[in-house]
């Protein structure tokens, strides 16, 4: 856990001096790297995609919102994570940030220890969300050297058909089909048809 | 009716005696044009005091009502009836009496103050039936006495109930309504405006004109005397109608009395009253009902001041108290550090006091509201208010480099307002004003508080130097808990604006290339504030 706390960091934003300063304050004395921006507007004007961390964002602020900043991330970095928060929470914006995938929407004033909570909650769902994304990575680069004639089969066998089909289909012998299938296996690092199927299932 | 009069209750017998005293008086005054055998005249308000004093009083003072009436019979009456029958006639009006008294606290129970149409509508309808059953048993009990002939049973009927309805109509409600503080004292007020007297002189002057008609004539101008009925209904309510009445009632029988009328045109003219009175009567609470609701509007205004004052204030208490915990967290954190975090520690202990100090002011305004929660109208010099405000605004300005100014189009006339809470939605406007000129051009660093007043209202305009409110923003700012400002929202728009309604004012932003929020107040006295 501390180990994704000082690999990431807490983008704070809030219109309010106080709360932005403090809550920097107690996060980094917990070991959290941390950001502050007094509007949402900053903070998208300098966002890098290489950026990774958690976004904590007011509800009401002058221009973009809360949830507005919620909206905008949600094109621009899919992955980023966001934790609300308000001095006045109500029940529609509560779940409409919640529709929109906020990790919690915590109302003021909270402990120090729900914001961390909450925050570790959104590092983990980062972190798998980057590990699930370098998988994807691997497989499609893999996938990338393997020649035409090898994708062809890959994707047959991926369909669930036998080699004797697919040589049928391809019109080649079983046995090249036997040859291709021992080469994709290879190509890929992985060892049989069962994970071949799972990996042509895969949204690419 | 609540007030029942005990016979051990000190001052009951002094009561009691102004009650027959003032019923002796009433029925000498309108003994007039009596009609031959039956003594029925064309206007009789003292049952109207009869019923009253058992609504009031309690019907265990029956006995006195038979009293009081015998004696009227006798010494006023120029051809009293035999005893019997006297007996006979008193038992049978004081019973009947009694029973539409019994009927207006009880059974139809119609509130003293006559606060609505619903009391007027079970006033006038008992009233008249039950004057209609009366007149029919004493007509029915002369006849029976020997008193007059059957022949003239329905003509004496009829003048029985005009006169008989004329007279409560007309001094019931008063009566009723005068029994009641709040009422008396709204009488006073009423008494008091200019306006009252124009009204007499107008009632005054149409009986004059009328009056000074042939005698065929008078009938046909009566009609003109709706117009000040209405005209006072209106403007006074009910109470107003009611002695209206009484006023074009005793005009009617003073006029009468020196121009020599035959008795029939009089019952004609009183036949015209009672509609006159109805009409007026529903007029009157048609008016108070809807000045009712007006308050009941107002009350709910300043309670929606008071919780968006609630709304916004715990919205700004959050805002510290969360920090305050943020620091005191911080600083358990540094402590367990030791040496090497002393100066972090330090700060830290500062900015906590500093959050503290920041919850204790929202605290104390809190207690400033509360404490002046329910408003305190006071006639207030907007020129004198303003020109303080702006004097104590001139320092945060020059810190900013702003030119701040008051422009008084005209002197204000005073206005009926809770000062503090006024001062609370102008230094909002201002240090609003203020922020939002913070960024502006060199040339353009100005704010200006102009106070223009116009014919019914007075306008207070705040001008900035600022980029001014989108036009798709100009409602949307008075939302509670929206603010434009990156530090400390101040009170808020939406509690000014919630204050200012509250004044029956109006506070709304204008869109353009310079923020402009105006303010307006009605002017005047403010007589329903």
């Amino acid at each position: 856990m501390h180990e994704l706390r000082s690999r990431y960091t807490v983008f704070i934003v809030d219109d309010d001096l106080s709360i932005r300063d403090s809550l920097s304050l107690i996060l980094s004395l917990k070991g959290f790297r941390t950001a502050c921006f007094a509007r949402a507007e900053d903070f998208l004007a300098v966002l890098q995609p290489d950026w990774m961390g958690c976004v904590v964002a007011d509800l009401k602020m002058p221009g973009l919102s809360g949830l507005e900043l919620q909206q905008a991330l949600a094109q621009r970095q899919p992955l980023l994570p966001v934790v609300v928060i308000t001095a006045h929470g109500d029940v529609a914006s509560s779940r409409q940030a919640f529709k929109a995938n906020a990790v919690d929407f915590l109302e003021k004033p909270f402990d120090d220890e729900q914001i961390v909570a909450a925050i570790d909650i959104a590092f983990r769902r980062l972190h798998d969300g980057e590990a699930a994304q370098a998988e994807q990575q691997r497989r499609a680069e893999a996938v990338a050297v393997l020649t035409a004639r090898e994708r062809e089969v890959m994707q047959l066998l991926g369909a669930g058909l036998q080699n004797r089909e697919v040589a049928a289909q391809l019109g080649l012998s079983p046995r090249t089909v036997e040859v291709h299938k021992a080469r994709i296996l290879a190509k890929l690092g992985i060892r049989n048809v069962a994970e071949l199927v799972r990996l042509v299932d895969m949204p690419a | 009716m609540g007030l029942r009069l005990s016979p051990a209750a000190p001052g009951t017998y002094w009561r009691l005696a102004g009650f027959v005293a003032a019923y002796l008086l009433l029925d000498w005054v309108s003994y007039i044009y009596p009609m031959a055998h039956f003594n029925i005249t064309p206007w009789n308000p003292q049952p109207a005091l009869a019923i009253a004093m058992l609504m009031f009083y309690g019907q265990r003072w029956l006995p006195v009502v038979v009293g009081t009436i015998l004696a009227a019979e006798y010494l006023i009456r120029d051809t009293p009836a035999p005893w019997l029958v006297g007996i006979l006639a008193a038992a049978v009006l004081s019973l009947c009496y009694g029973a539409i008294a019994h009927l207006l606290s009880r059974r139809y129970a119609v509130s003293p103050q006559l606060d609505s149409r619903a009391d007027v509508l079970r006033l006038v309808g008992v009233s008249a039936l039950g004057i209609l059953v009366t007149g029919m048993l004493y007509v029915a009990a002369l006849v029976a006495g020997g008193s007059g002939s059957l022949a003239l049973f329905p003509k004496a009927l009829l003048r029985f109930w005009i006169g008989d309805s004329v007279g409560i109509l007309v001094f019931l409600p008063l009566i009723l309504m005068l029994s009641h503080p709040g009422r008396r004292a709204r009488l006073a007020t009423l008494l008091a405006r200019p306006e009252a007297l124009a009204q007499g002189i107008s009632i005054v002057a149409i009986l004059l004109f009328v009056f000074g008609q042939t005698l065929a004539e008078q009938v046909k101008f009566f009609y003109l005397l709706f117009l000040p009925l209405v005209w006072i209904s209106a403007r006074a309510g009910l109470m107003g109608s009611a002695v209206a009445a009484l006023l074009i009632q005793t005009g009617v029988i003073v006029a009468v009395h020196f121009t020599g009328q035959p008795p029939l045109t009089v019952f004609e003219f009183q036949t015209f009253l009672i509609a006159l009175t109805i009409m007026g009567l529903f007029l009157g609470a048609t008016v108070d009902e809807r000045e009712q609701a007006e308050r009941a509007l107002r009350k709910s205004q300043k309670l929606a001041a008071a919780g968006q004052m609630a709304a916004a204030l715990t919205h700004e208490l959050s805002q510290p108290l969360t920090a305050l915990a943020n620091y005191a967290r911080a600083g358990q954190l540094l402590v367990t550090a030791g040496e090497r975090e002393q100066a972090r520690l330090e700060e830290t202990m500062q900015k906590l006091v500093a959050e503290s100090r920041r919850t204790a002011d929202v605290v104390r305004r809190l207690r400033d509201f509360l404490q002046h929660g329910a408003m305190r109208m006071e006639a207030a010099d907007l020129a004198a208010l303003t020109e303080r405000i702006v004097a104590d605004m001139q320092a945060p300005a020059a810190a900013a480099g702003i030119e701040l100014r008051r422009r008084v189009v005209a002197a204000p006339p005073p206005v009926l307002a809770d000062t503090l809470q006024l001062e609370i939605v102008l230094r909002n406007l201002l240090r609003n004003a203020i922020e939002a000129t913070r960024d502006a051009a060199p040339g353009q660093r100005t704010v200006t508080l102009e106070i223009a007043p116009a014919a019914d209202t007075i306008r207070l305009s705040c001008i900035d130097g600022g980029s001014g409110v989108r036009s798709d923003q100009l409602e949307q700012i008075f939302e509670p808990f929206e603010t434009s400002k990156a530090s400390g929202m101040g009170m808020g728009l939406a509690v000014s604006r919630a204050i200012v309604e509250a004044h029956q004012g109006r506070l709304w932003a204008e869109s353009g290339p310079h923020g402009v929020f105006h303010l307006t107040l009605p002017a005047g006295e403010g007589e329903h504030a």
